[in-house]
């Protein structure tokens, strides 16, 4: 039999519950097919200009890409999400798929250019 | 008669044949003015009674049956529940224990009053309501019949109890199982009061029985039965089911028993195809032959007798008469005024037409008779000499006699059946909702004795279920559905409700609803509860919100209320403070954090950079490894890339987990973990 704390009790974490569930049917809501905040494209001449100041430099990419992971953390901090939950989606495997993709891009225009033998 | 040892032993325990023949046929005589009286009132009800109209005249006479009582009865019985609720009254409200069980005794015992009700004939307690409304009492039979309800049960226990070495106990699991797929071994039966003959010793019913007339094929289908005994009835060409055995049940606080006698001996009510017994006619001429009987042991008869008005019918005569009788004339004179009313305008509507005819013109005929009348269809034109005339023979004219006879009668039938503001008739000079209101209130207490005896009908049902559950030794589970009381959704659940005997002793007080409060009457109470909660300048409220609930807006569970607005409470504070506004923005920042980041292909991993394959091994020994790593297949596929690139590296990165460990990092991390 159930006590007045223990039914409060109950009552915090169904509630809970429920708040966890509006907040997820929430956010699937709003960011159904949307894109992410900040991403803002750059034209194709600026992006190869940026590029090459990291090109052939691990290190330059080292701190592209900390910075990148950086911002994101940031951001996340700033929204007030604890340090654990920013951890469990990874942000530098973010900030390293970005940059992997736009890397690939990148030396695939470079190519195309016929500078694709600097490495080989 | 071949009785085994049990049917013996209640052989014995019960009075000689000879003596219930002598008693039964006492109860026969004794309730005959009553069961007389049902005749007349049933009869009226279903318009059986008879018009008396003009065998011979000018005119066409109609009868016409007004209904009267079956409107009132239809009125009234609309007014209560089909089903009673029970409410289990608790001693002491502060005890959270004694809450808890009250409430699930009462989920319990309403589910159980709709089980008996399907499990029987259906309708049960809707139909004794029309019968205590309309006679002054209804009759029901409840009985507990284990070995029909739980039929594999009962024969395992009484395989045990012959058999002690008997290997396999059907016990608690599936014992309980068992129990919960088949429901309570309890059933109700409807009983017209005419065939209920009880045997009262003041206001205690010692004894009774109760006549049924059953067909020879039921009973020879009956396992139960005697055969021996119903072996001297001839089989019909229907195969038993046009011939007519009466059954006689005896009941007394302990036992139950089934008897039969010759059937001349019985009176029946012979129709085309259905053969009823008379109990206001019938006679008992040979002594009872003993069918079968078993142990009931609750310590007072199953029948449970729901008074109306006056309480039912503890002797012969009963005060409904005199209002019954009232109600009888009134509506056999409603009947016939309607009856001449009717008449009257059919023969004025449908007029016979007097034609008054020239002498000069149309002669008499040779054989002395006036002319034929003519025939004039439908729009037609007919010429008439100038002294001839055709009209009907009854001209309407306003009769202000039948007008106030007919108003004489609804008074009078109002005020020995209730109001006729009740069936939404206004009064003359009733001008604003309030006073009709009023006056539906003051009319109601005219029925509020019938509400007390339904009440009381009602607990009794209730006791006469709990007493059984304590004969059975072991709980007995209904099953319930319902809204979830701690589910904020409001999501319905089904679960099963035991009623445990631990529960009965003593047995618990019972109260019961019969009567569903009217919205207006809600919002009365509504009002009450309010103000009887308010603070009152810092004295606190008058009463308690828990008394309240249960007995001003007569709640079934107040405490699940209690629960329920606890929960909606905090909802509303929750959705007031901004945490989920907060929450949601957080949820929406990791959402977009993740939303859109590319997957990498083998492909895009072998064409990038090989700086930037170098700067992902480092950043994944580095800064990475304290914010949630990075993909081990990515690692991987970056350190083919420098393999084949022939670069430094290679190997599993120190201080890296295997790629296993770091899924489950990963769903840790996930889970908020550390």
């Amino acid at each position: 039999m159930s006590t007045f704390i223990e039914d409060m009790e109950a009552l915090v974490d169904k509630v809970s519950d429920w708040g966890v569930d509006v907040i997820l049917d929430s956010v699937e809501q709003l960011t159904k097919d949307g894109r992410p905040f900040g991403a803002v494209a750059m034209s194709p001449e600026i992006q190869m200009e940026e590029y090459m100041k990291l090109h052939g430099n691990p290190e330059a990419f080292v701190k592209y890409i900390d910075s990148k992971a950086r911002d994101l953390i940031t951001q996340l901090i700033e929204d007030g999400i604890a340090e654990e939950d920013i951890a469990s989606i990874h942000p530098y495997d973010i900030a390293i798929n970005f940059t992997i993709e736009w890397s690939y891009d990148m030396e695939k225009k470079m190519g195309e250019q016929g500078d694709s033998a600097i490495y080989s | 008669m071949a009785l085994n040892a049990e049917q013996r032993e209640i052989y014995e325990s019960i009075p000689e044949p000879s003596v219930l023949t002598r008693r039964l046929q006492w109860a026969v005589d004794y309730w005959r003015p009553r069961n007389q009286y049902i005749t007349q009132m049933r009869d009226a009800l279903e318009g059986l009674n008879a018009i008396q109209i003009p065998i011979s005249a000018q005119y066409k006479a109609k009868a016409i049956h007004l209904y009267l009582i079956a409107a009132m009865l239809n009125e009234k019985t609309a007014r209560f529940q089909n089903m009673p609720t029970a409410q289990v009254i608790i001693d002491d409200p502060t005890d959270y224990e004694l809450v808890e069980i009250s409430t699930e005794l009462e989920q319990g015992l309403n589910i159980l009053a709709y089980e008996i009700e399907r499990k029987g004939d259906g309708d049960v307690w809707s139909r004794a309501t029309l019968d205590a409304i309309l006679i002054d009492e209804g009759v029901e039979k409840i009985q507990m019949a284990p070995a029909a309800f739980w039929k594999e049960l009962s024969l395992h226990d009484s395989r045990a109890l012959a058999d002690k070495a008997y290997k396999h106990p059907f016990q608690d699991e599936m014992r309980e199982g068992y129990k919960k797929e088949y429901g309570a071994p309890f059933r109700t039966l409807y009983v017209p009061l005419e065939y209920f003959l009880p045997i009262y010793d003041g206001s205690n019913l010692d004894e009774s029985f109760e006549v049924e007339g059953r067909s020879l094929k039921a009973c020879l289908d009956n396992p139960l039965f005697d055969k021996d005994v119903l072996a001297g009835f001839p089989e019909d060409s229907y195969g038993g089911l046009s011939t007519v055995i009466p059954i006689f049940h005896y009941c007394n606080d302990n036992y139950y028993c089934y008897f039969t006698t010759t059937s001349s001996n019985v009176t029946y009510n012979t129709g085309s195809n259905v053969t009823k017994l008379k109990p206001e006619s019938m006679s008992v001429a040979s002594e009872l032959v003993y069918l079968y009987g078993y142990e009931h042991g609750l310590g007072r008869s199953i029948y449970n007798c729901i008074g109306g008005r006056y309480g039912g019918w503890k002797t012969q005569h009963n005060h409904i008469e005199s209002v019954g009788k009232g109600i009888l004339e009134i509506s056999q004179a409603a009947d016939e005024l309607g009856s001449q009313v009717l008449t009257g305008i059919n023969n004025r509507k449908w007029p016979n037409l007097k034609w008054k005819v020239s002498p000069e013109h149309r002669p008499m005929n040779p054989l002395g008779k006036p002319p034929e009348a003519p025939e004039v269809q439908p729009g037609e034109n007919i010429p008439m000499w100038a002294d001839e005339d055709l009209e009907p023979i009854f001209r309407p004219e306003e009769d202000p006699e039948v007008m106030w006879t007919m108003s004489l009668l609804e008074r009078q039938l109002s005020k020995l059946g209730g109001s006729s503001v009740l069936t939404g008739e206004r009064q003359p000079g009733v001008d604003t909702g309030y006073q009709h209101a009023q006056q539906i209130s003051q009319a109601e207490h005219i029925d509020e004795k019938i509400e007390e005896h339904l009440r009381q009908g009602a607990i009794q049902r209730f006791t006469i279920i709990m007493l059984y559950i304590r004969k059975l030794g072991e709980k007995v589970w209904t099953h319930y559905s319902e809204v979830d009381a701690n589910d904020p959704k409001g999501r319905k659940i089904g679960k099963y409700i035991p009623i445990d005997p631990k529960n009965l002793y003593p047995l618990p007080r019972i109260d019961a609803r019969v009567r569903k409060p009217k919205p207006i009457d809600f919002m009365a109470a509504l009002r009450a509860a309010r103000e009887a909660s308010d603070e009152r300048q810092g004295k606190g409220p008058l009463l308690p919100d828990l008394v309240l609930l249960q007995e001003l807006l007569g709640r079934d569970a107040p405490n699940i209320d209690k629960r329920l607005i606890h929960i909606q409470a905090q909802q509303n504070k929750l959705m007031e403070s901004g945490v989920l506004a907060q929450k949601i923005g957080q949820a929406i920042g990791l959402k977009l954090a993740k939303k859109g980041v590319p997957q990498p292909t083998p492909e895009a991993v072998a064409g990038v950079d090989p700086a930037l394959t170098q700067a992902i091994q480092q950043v994944a020994q580095g800064q990475a490894a304290g914010a949630g790593g990075v993909n081990p297949d990515l690692l991987r596929q970056v350190q083919e890339k420098m393999n084949n690139l022939n670069m430094r590296g290679g190997g599993m990165l120190s201080g890296d987990s295997q790629p296993e460990a770091r899924v489950g990092e990963m769903i840790a991390g996930a889970q908020g973990m550390r």
